[in-house]
């Protein structure tokens, strides 16, 4: 009902009153409290993301005279750079690792959880402390654990005779070491995305799937999941945003090593930019990146038809 | 119907939203202009100086603030206010600065950083005449240390050779006769092979190219950058002794599995926690590490090899930023940092070891460590300067990251050191 606001009455045009609904002087107004964050926006976000597009452009060090140089930053990292195409597979191989793991760790937790168990609300704030703990703490902790002679080394030790592999020094157990953390660290958030979203499955759907009598399992798959499939796709979609952009981990883990098992694209993205001042290599990885994550994105925008059913 | 509630709720009052609009713009010019307008760097021709310097701890701060109070003893118009930050983030920062032109008037300067860095700093040479500095006060190998072809592009305040850190206590109870300073590569595996046990080691590998070097030096003579400043380690001599030095974790087992790319203070960490019996380290720890260990510390100069006993040394110092506004003000300010009473101030304080040659005593008379002289004398005098590139920070990162790899036994010394001389791109 919104087109009678759109119409003016004869009387009111008379009366010298703007032809719109919307009242001459609001344009000021809006401006006026759009000012702060457009400005914030303009200063912190385009022009950054638009510098960082004509950087890419250039070889640009961070001291010294930027110089033009077309295409090259992108196509020394699809032709030359082996590291670069390290790089892909390491996040690659750190998403599908590390997102499935996500959502069925804190799925189950949350399922685990929803019930009226005794002390809910306790493990709710314990699951989601890890959370809220920074990054590099845990991480400064986890190395602690798994370097030789760590804790988690002593206890293989004591327990089994022979010591735990050399997690964050060998090649093989780097990536994993790296998403035990992640893991670790990221599911706290996607359970209390499923826990509220649990919560508000509508019980009389469940009571009357159980008079059918489907079985618990059943239920929970041809009932509670469907409901809860547009909170899955959230929190998948954000997970995976937020794994193509893993850096922290690996940076205070092992440095992006041994070797470069652990350098994922925002971690080599670092290293160019930061360690060896190659600016304008870097914003063409950042480009590199954001086409990527925009594409899958984009895919699973368009699968979501498929699998999430927003009615209830 | 919402449109018309708001209609209805609507002041109509155009001053006030006017006034709004140009508040709320002032207000966010006043944010923007706030954030960037950085007070830091540079300051102007009044005698006020900036001086950025990394640092550690509040002593070190306190030691550094004292000296910078010796500049404005030395002439009343000139004050330096010292800036700092912790080692890692000083190299980041002191980039990010310089790239927006926003250097403080002084710079601390690593040896081992300056070709890296050195279009950051104004050469001194026309002025050491004028600012009475004589090059031979100083400890050659670090004054030549802070040259990029040829010229000096700091003055020296501390230096020190790589030595041996060996846990006394461990040794003794062991029976062994203490390392003196000809002891060789033979006696040091003697050494650490019964020093190993359990899970206590006698060496620490360390995945440092820092830690290999004065090795490769003393078995072969070969350093890592040769006499035109290129990087040169793709070749037999560092293969031979990177084999070596694999096999110290690998077969012997006499040194620990190394435990990550990102681990550089753990040399230190492990040593000072008695799991690893000896390291390679530099006289700047030797204090620290006398008041932590549980366990008395000793040192010694690198074991002879088949080319005797051969070290590198580092150092670090100050230098005068491109973009001080008072070059020559700042060049006299350095001249005092590194000065006599300063160095001598920083030796006994235990701050620095001195770069000035007369001053050194003061840092084993202040620290009590007179049974350290004769080490350190046979060591500065075997012992040639850390010679790097200006792609070091390159080098470095990919050696720190196969190093471990290789030297763990999951890939070959051979492919470590292809990568690494790969890096010279410079």
């Amino acid at each position: 009902m919104a087109v009678p606001t759109a119409v003016v009455a004869p009387g009111e045009a008379t009366k010298g009153r703007a032809p719109t609904g919307i009242r001459k002087g609001d344009g000021k107004a809006a401006l006026g409290f759009l000012t702060p964050g457009a400005l914030g926006f303009l200063a912190f976000t385009l022009f950054p993301v638009a510098a960082s597009l004509v950087m890419s452009f250039f070889d640009w060090p961070v001291l010294g005279e930027p110089s033009f140089a077309g295409l090259g930053n992108y196509l020394e990292l699809f032709t030359t750079d082996d590291t670069f195409r390290t790089a892909i597979l390491n996040t690659l191989l750190f998403v599908v690792l590390y997102v499935p793991i996500n959502i069925v760790v804190s799925m189950s937790l949350a399922v685990w959880i929803s019930p009226r168990i005794a002390g809910r609300r306790f493990y709710r704030v314990l699951f989601f402390i890890p959370a809220v703990t920074p990054m590099v703490g845990n991480a400064v902790v986890f190395t602690l654990l798994m370097t030789p002679n760590g804790l988690i080394d002593s206890t293989f030790k004591t327990l089994f005779g022979t010591g735990a592999p050399n997690f964050l020094g060998s090649s093989d157990w780097a990536m994993p070491a790296v998403v035990l953390l992640s893991v670790w660290q990221g599911f706290g958030y996607n359970l209390l995305v499923f826990s509220a979203a649990l919560d508000a499955v509508p019980s009389h759907l469940v009571e009357a799937a159980e008079i059918d009598g489907a079985g618990s399992v059943r239920r929970f798959f041809s009932v509670v999941l469907p409901l809860l499939s547009p909170s899955i796709f959230f929190a998948t979609v954000l997970t995976l945003i937020s794994s193509f952009q893993v850096f922290t981990q690996s940076y205070v883990l092992t440095g992006g090593g041994p070797g470069n098992s652990t350098t994922t694209l925002v971690m080599y993205l670092y290293q160019s930019g930061f360690q060896f001042f190659r600016l304008g290599f870097a914003s063409a990885i950042a480009w590199v990146l954001f086409v990527f994550i925009m594409i899958v994105t984009a895919i699973q925008f368009l699968g979501q038809k498929k699998w999430v059913h927003y009615d209830q | 119907m919402s449109l018309n509630t708001s209609k209805s709720l609507h002041i109509p009052n155009v001053s006030r939203r006017s006034l709004l609009s140009y508040a709320g713009g002032a207000g966010a010019l006043a944010a923007l202009s706030a954030c960037g307008g950085g007070s830091e760097g540079s300051s102007g021709g009044d005698g006020a100086l900036t001086w950025f310097m990394w640092s550690g701890s509040t002593q070190e701060v306190d030691a550094w603030k004292h000296v910078a109070e010796m500049v404005t003893t030395e002439d009343p118009e000139t004050t330096v206010e010292f800036q700092t930050a912790a080692w890692n983030d000083y190299w980041t920062k002191l980039t990010s600065q310089a790239a927006s032109g926003g250097s403080a008037d002084l710079l601390g300067m690593q040896s081992l950083r300056a070709p890296q860095f050195a279009q950051l700093l104004v050469p001194l040479d026309d002025q050491l005449e004028a600012l009475g500095i004589g090059a031979d006060t100083f400890e050659s190998s670090i004054f030549d240390g802070l040259k990029v072809d040829g010229k000096v592009v700091a003055l020296p305040y501390d230096f020190g050779p790589s030595l041996i850190f060996y846990n006394k206590t461990a040794f003794e109870a062991a029976g062994l006769p203490l390392p003196t300073n000809d002891w060789t590569t033979d006696d040091f595996m003697t050494a650490a092979r019964a020093l190993t046990a359990g899970d206590k080691y006698g060496f620490f590998a360390s995945s440092d190219i820092g830690g290999l070097v004065p090795w490769v030096l003393s078995e072969t003579g070969q350093a890592a950058v040769d006499d035109d400043g290129n990087l040169d380690v793709d070749n037999d001599a560092w293969r031979q002794v990177g084999e070596w030095y694999r096999g110290l974790v690998t077969t012997e087992k006499v040194a620990a599995p190394l435990p990550s790319g990102n681990t550089s203070s753990s040399a230190t960490n492990q040593f000072l926690a008695g799991n690893a019996m000896m390291n390679i380290d530099g006289p700047w720890s030797l204090i620290n590490a006398k008041a932590t260990a549980k366990f008395e510390v000793g040192i010694a100069p690198m074991p002879a090899g088949a080319a005797g006993s051969r070290t590198v040394t580092a150092g670090s110092g100050f230098g005068v930023s491109a973009e001080a506004a008072d070059p020559e003000r700042a060049a006299k300010a350095v001249a005092v940092l590194t000065g006599v009473d300063a160095e001598a101030y920083l030796g006994e304080q235990g701050r620095a070891f001195p770069a000035r040659v007369a001053q050194q005593q003061s840092w084993y008379d202040g620290n009590d460590l007179g049974d350290a002289k004769s080490v350190m004398d046979f060591a500065i005098e075997n012992s040639i300067p850390f010679r790097t590139t200006a792609t070091w920070s390159q080098i470095n990162d990919t050696y720190a990251r196969y190093a471990v790899t290789a030297f763990n036994g999951d890939s070959t010394v051979d492919d470590l050191l292809t990568r690494v001389q790969s890096q010279d791109k410079g």
